[in-house]
């Protein structure tokens, strides 16, 4: 390390990586926090954020990992692959913690700042230190399994293992381990800061030791995985499928690689579930009440899904439509048409287990489910789960299907840039000037939503994408939703028209992608 | 009247600032193998992304069968072969998976064709695509655009980087390709001595512009190199209108020129110069006069 050449090789290193790295970076510390920013900024609004409650642990701690995840996939962006740098002149043990230090200084430094604005503009009692610390340390570890397993059959248990691992004893720093978390974290003690320290250094030396492994092509040795996916491939590898069509080849290709996703990770967050329910609660209406709560949250694994099933070129990084199926004749409609055939699908095996569960979890406490005060379970609730799962998804596919960065970028920078706004405005204006900037706001985006829906519509009616019959279908299923939603509709929810206008903009997107996705694809295909 | 497979009228294209493709104007004609040579970042990818639809015209059209490629996709690339420099593949598929999936695209798929192929090119069905070497995905990217016989073949630089086995494997694939009647090969390369070996009409295509479209015989007779003793020595070749590119010193310089024979000797005979030798040509010499003297035009008076 004292080497000048190594010295300058990391100067030129780092600031690469603040180059490539800044605009993540800025985005994932914008996007961690705008969910928080957002909740709270309802619940002040409404009048329920008190810091001194004990049922906030829960939101603190469920915001905390939020953030956590978020930023530490931006971090993972921009630090890069370590293999760029494993050509030049400088030891494993230099690349090691070019690569890793700087990460984890970075996670520190998020959760420290990002707690502490939060703090401040909500007036907020929370501890962010130990978090921040040990959040460093997860990372470092997830950092470490990744380089030494890279592309390994063993990197699923060596990411997931230490971090349940790591988990259970972040937990444990906020009451028991198998119960609600009760108590914050407040002061780290000694013993706590060694913990941490030792298991960060091991993070450390295991990523070099990956790194040492990966520069010179060591091989692990996998056998049992080897195995079983010799035994997978004997079995279902050589089978081969008789495609027939454009169209069926194409729903083959879309399903095989990416249409699974949805309804495999669902699968896996509920086994996830029952296991955590199993160590801890056991009571079957708080596993309804987790269920339910699930449910509202089902739509944010769809806007990922959305993203990966819009996704249609050759890397990560590049989002514009491969040659190899933009030079396939088929029409972009068709494609299409595919594509969303693949989201609907997706969604509708993804709600099979979330269902099968949560209706064997109703048997056993019905009364519970239906009166329980934070969770309003009524007829609507299921096709409100689907239809928002819809909607979110074929938005983000029609956003990741125009094939350019910008599509993606700017929805978000203008949703964190609304964020940044409301909150200021929330805290500096009077309290009546700032609920009618909120709820003119709120009309507002509801009013573009359907706005957008219906320009979309029209485009594609005139490039005769779409046929009048099936614009007429689309308008009769939307006047239908929309009726059922006014029905439902009662003064019980806060915001009254505003968000009943919000709402009515939302459900227009159930019908939005049928014109979009097209539309998107067609810019896409053809520049 | 000769059928053309393509045509291109006033085609131009902008990238911001940058003009990519300048009013070019081309048609190949049906059957043969049509060569288009130019530099990096002459035009040659951005014409052949027009040609398969992936381009939208911004001024002029684009006729792929006399259909446009645009709105026609299902029409022209049902018909086009296509193997681009890139060789992009679908990198999660294993290699009976990707033939599978692409014979579902065209119904003139020959599966016993294709199996040969993949035989000949020593290919693993169960290979998964993404650990193949650059040759083998070269060789996955041609099968795939062969196997469907397909009437319009365009390979987009397809023997960069590769190596000489691979390169005549591609060569093979033309060649079997325009021994089906009828069918027409567009290739791109920079690779000149190859592009001269098969291609019968070359297109040169230099700053977005097309600088040359001619039979590939008439290109390598019209071209020659001229060898002349000058009565005094000069620092610059007479400006005479008929050369493309001159080098030497003092009295004796080397000429590259498409005039005639007759042109040639009359120039000659108005210098007062002496000509002491005559050569053909290669395409690449032809192709480095062509650009060289289109880029120093200004200077050399040409």
């Amino acid at each position: 390390m004292s080497n000048p050449l190594t010295v300058k090789i990391i100067r030129a290193v780092m600031g690469d990586i603040a180059r490539r790295g800044w605009l993540p970076l800025l985005l994932g510390f914008v996007g961690a926090f705008s969910l928080p920013v957002m909740l709270l900024g309802v619940f002040k609004a409404r009048g329920i954020l008190a810091g001194n409650d004990p049922d906030m642990i829960i939101i603190y701690f469920i915001f905390a990992e939020i953030m956590g995840m978020v930023f530490g996939s931006a971090v993972l962006h921009a630090m890069g692959s370590p293999s760029r740098l494993y050509s030049l002149p400088i030891s494993d043990l230099s690349i090691g913690l070019v690569q890793m230090v700087p990460a984890t200084l970075l996670v520190v430094c998020q959760t420290v700042l990002s707690g502490w604005i939060l703090n401040l503009l909500f007036d907020l009692p929370w501890p962010w230190l130990g978090l921040a610390l040990c959040f460093s340390v997860i990372f470092a570890t997830f950092q470490a399994g990744l380089i030494l397993f890279y592309q390994s059959l063993w990197m699923v248990p060596a990411l997931v293992g230490p971090m349940i691992l790591e988990g259970f004893w972040l937990k444990s720093r906020h009451g028991p381990v198998f119960a609600q978390p009760n108590s914050y974290w407040e002061t780290l003690t000694l013993f706590e800061v060694l913990v941490m320290a030792l298991a960060l250094a091991l993070a450390y030396r295991i990523g070099i030791w990956g790194i040492n492994r990966q520069r010179h092509g060591l091989q692990w040795e996998s056998s049992l995985f080897e195995y079983l996916a010799k035994f997978f491939n004997a079995l279902f590898g050589k089978r081969r499928t008789a495609l027939t069509s454009p169209i069926h080849a194409q729903e083959w290709a879309e399903w095989t690689k990416k249409g699974w996703f949805l309804p495999i990770a669902v699968t896996m967050v509920l086994f996830i579930t029952v296991f955590i329910w199993g160590c801890s609660s056991r009571k079957a209406a708080d596993l309804v009440y987790t269920l339910l709560i699930q449910g509202w949250f089902f739509s944010v694994l769809c806007l990922i899904t959305g993203l990966l099933l819009g996704h249609m070129g050759t890397t990560d990084s590049s989002l514009g439509i491969n040659q190899f199926l933009a030079t396939k004749p088929i029409q972009t409609a068709s494609l299409s048409s595919i594509l969303l055939k693949t989201a609907m699908k997706s969604i509708l095996l993804a709600v099979i287990p979330w269902l099968f569960l949560l209706s064997l979890a109703l048997v056993f406490a019905p009364d519970h489910a239906t009166h329980h005060p934070d969770v309003e379970f009524s007829w609507w609730y299921f096709p409100g789960v689907i239809l928002s799962a819809w909607a979110t998804m074929s938005a983000t596919l029609c956003l990741a299907l125009t094939g350019r960065s910008t599509s993606i970028t700017l929805p978000l920078a203008l949703y964190c840039g609304w964020l940044i706004v409301m909150v200021t405005v929330s805290n500096m204006a009077p309290k009546w000037v700032s609920e009618i900037f909120f709820f003119s706001v709120v009309s507002l985006f509801g009013v573009a939503l359907f706005a957008i829906t219906l320009i979309a519509w029209g485009v594609a009616l005139k490039r005769k994408v779409l046929s009048a019959s099936q614009a007429l279908l689309a308008a009769g299923f939307l006047a239908l939703i929309m009726s059922l939603a006014g029905w439902q509709y009662s003064d019980r929810m806060p915001g009254g028209l505003h968000f009943f206008i919000l709402i009515l903009g939302l459900l227009s997107l159930t019908v939005f992608p049928f014109a979009g996705a097209p539309i998107a694809l067609a810019w896409n295909r053809t520049r | 009247m000769t059928e053309n497979i393509l045509e291109i009228q006033s085609l131009r294209r902008q990238f911001g600032e940058t003009t990519a493709l300048d009013g070019v104007s081309l048609t190949v004609p049906k059957g043969g193998v049509f060569g288009l040579i130019g530099g990096n970042g002459a035009g040659k990818t951005t014409l052949i992304k027009h040609t398969l639809g992936l381009l939208k015209a911004q001024s002029g059209s684009v006729r792929v069968f006399g259909l446009d490629p645009v709105a026609d996709p299902v029409g022209t690339l049902g018909r086009i072969g296509y193997l681009s420099e890139n060789r992009e593949l679908s990198d999660w598929m294993r290699i009976h998976q990707i033939i599978s999936y692409t014979s579902a695209f065209y119904p003139n798929w020959d599966p016993v064709y294709a199996e040969r192929l993949r035989s000949d090119f020593d290919l693993d069905p169960m290979a998964n695509i993404h650990s193949l070497s650059r040759g083998q995905r070269a060789r996955t990217g041609l099968l795939l655009a062969l196997a469907h016989r397909p009437d319009f073949l365009i390979l987009d630089e397809p023997s960069s980087g590769l190596d000489p086995v691979v390169r005549r494997d591609i060569l093979g694939a033309i060649i079997r390709t325009i021994a089906d009647e009828g069918r027409t090969v567009l290739f791109s390369s920079h690779l000149l001595d190859e592009v001269e070996r098969v291609a019968d009409h070359i297109a040169i295509l230099h700053q977005g512009r097309i600088q040359l479209s001619s039979p590939m015989e008439k290109v390598l007779l019209d071209h020659k190199r001229v060898q002349y003793r000058l009565p005094a020595e000069v620092d610059r070749f007479p400006a005479n209108g008929i050369w493309l590119l001159a080098e030497g010193f003092g009295r004796d310089w080397s000429v590259v020129t498409a005039a005639s024979t007759e042109a040639i000797h009359e120039v000659t005979k108005a210098m007062g110069a002496l000509i002491q030798s005559i050569e053909p040509l290669s395409l690449e010499d032809i192709f480095v006069a062509r650009i060289t003297a289109k880029s120093s035009a200004g200077e050399t008076g040409s």
